[in-house]
């Protein structure tokens, strides 16, 4: 996509995403039903488990773009690819935050070193170590070829952080499917979605801000490519400089 | 202040008193806010350093094309 057509696009979804998003937090404190054990607090959920999700499909998106520079070696899935786990990374860092606050009147405590939540510390650190082995290497192939496997094989730590809480007893709810008979202390506090309006509206709710988080993404990913193309730009006419001023022409 | 000081107490209270849940509901969405805040800031401020170095290196070309003739 152009720098002309970003341009273009970009008002537009961030104003897409700010009304999705008041609309979400609109739905959060005036249409879902309180929660009968939590009460009020249990409405961090939804933006919780939005962001989650988002941070996951952003890696996704990420492994996506890393697998098809391999491929095509086409500089915009480098580019795909280290805006999505910028973006990622800001998400997942909001859904441990929150999750962290909702614990303390839940369990008592900010953090505790369950396998899910030592799971979501290694993936958040394994993400945080991609900008770094961007940044210690200088060649340009070099470094988007190294970066596309790291983040393809840096997904594994998504999955294993979804599937911890099926397999392990753990201190955090189970919230979407079934659990193995191994993780059966996780399953006492599966919420699941059962017919009945209540539900139902706690469900409607958790779709809208799923959705909304989605867009969120979309337009933040837009911002951000468009970074990279500035910053692109700028180091071209770097290169220009400093080719005129030692005398060359550029 | 005294919203950032009221949070403050929210963070650092070492028991968990039912009563107080609302509170952490504020803490929880006030954390979510600064995180996103602090996102679009740092894009919005690299994007414009990036706006200000692109002018200057196309000013610095222009310069030495007027100079060079």
């Amino acid at each position: 996509m152009s720098l002309v057509k970003l341009n273009r696009w970009i008002p537009i979804l961030n104003i897409i995403a700010a009304v999705t998003l008041v609309i979400s937090l609109g739905m959060n404190f005036f249409y879902a039903p309180t929660e009968r054990t939590m009460g009020n607090v249990q409405r961090i959920f939804y933006f919780h488990v939005g962001s989650a999700w988002v941070g996951a499909v952003a890696f996704f998106v990420a492994l996506v773009g890393g697998a098809l520079y391999l491929r095509n070696k086409q500089r915009i899935w480098d580019t795909i690819a280290l805006s999505s786990v910028e973006i990622g990374l800001v998400f997942l860092t909001i859904a441990t935050a929150a999750g962290s606050v909702w614990g303390k009147p839940a369990w008592n405590t900010w953090w505790d070193w369950s396998p899910r939540l030592t799971l979501i510390t290694v993936a958040w650190l394994t993400y945080a170590a991609y900008f770094m082995l961007r940044g210690a290497i200088e060649e340009e192939d070099k470094r988007a070829r190294f970066a596309a496997v790291y983040v393809i094989v840096a997904f594994v730590t998504i999955i294993m952080t979804y599937v911890s809480i099926r397999i392990f007893r753990d201190i955090h709810p189970v919230v979407f499917g079934g659990t193995l008979e191994s993780a059966e202390g996780a399953s006492e506090g599966l919420q699941d979605f059962a017919p009945g309006l209540e539900s139902m509206k706690m469900g409607i709710t958790l779709t809208v801000n799923t959705i909304s988080f989605t867009i969120l993404y979309i337009a933040w990913m837009f911002n951000r490519i468009r970074l990279q193309y500035l910053m692109d730009s700028v180091d071209s006419l770097k290169m220009r400089v400093a080719t005129r001023l030692q005398g060359g022409k550029a | 202040m005294p919203a950032f000081a009221f949070l403050l107490n929210v963070a650092l209270q070492t028991g968990v008193d039912p009563n107080n849940f609302n509170n952490y509901l504020m803490l929880g969405y006030f954390v979510m806010a600064v995180i996103g805040l602090v996102y679009i800031v740092s894009l919005a401020l690299r994007q414009r350093n990036l706006q200000q170095d692109l002018q200057l290196m196309e000013r610095l070309l222009q310069d030495d094309e007027d100079n060079g003739r």
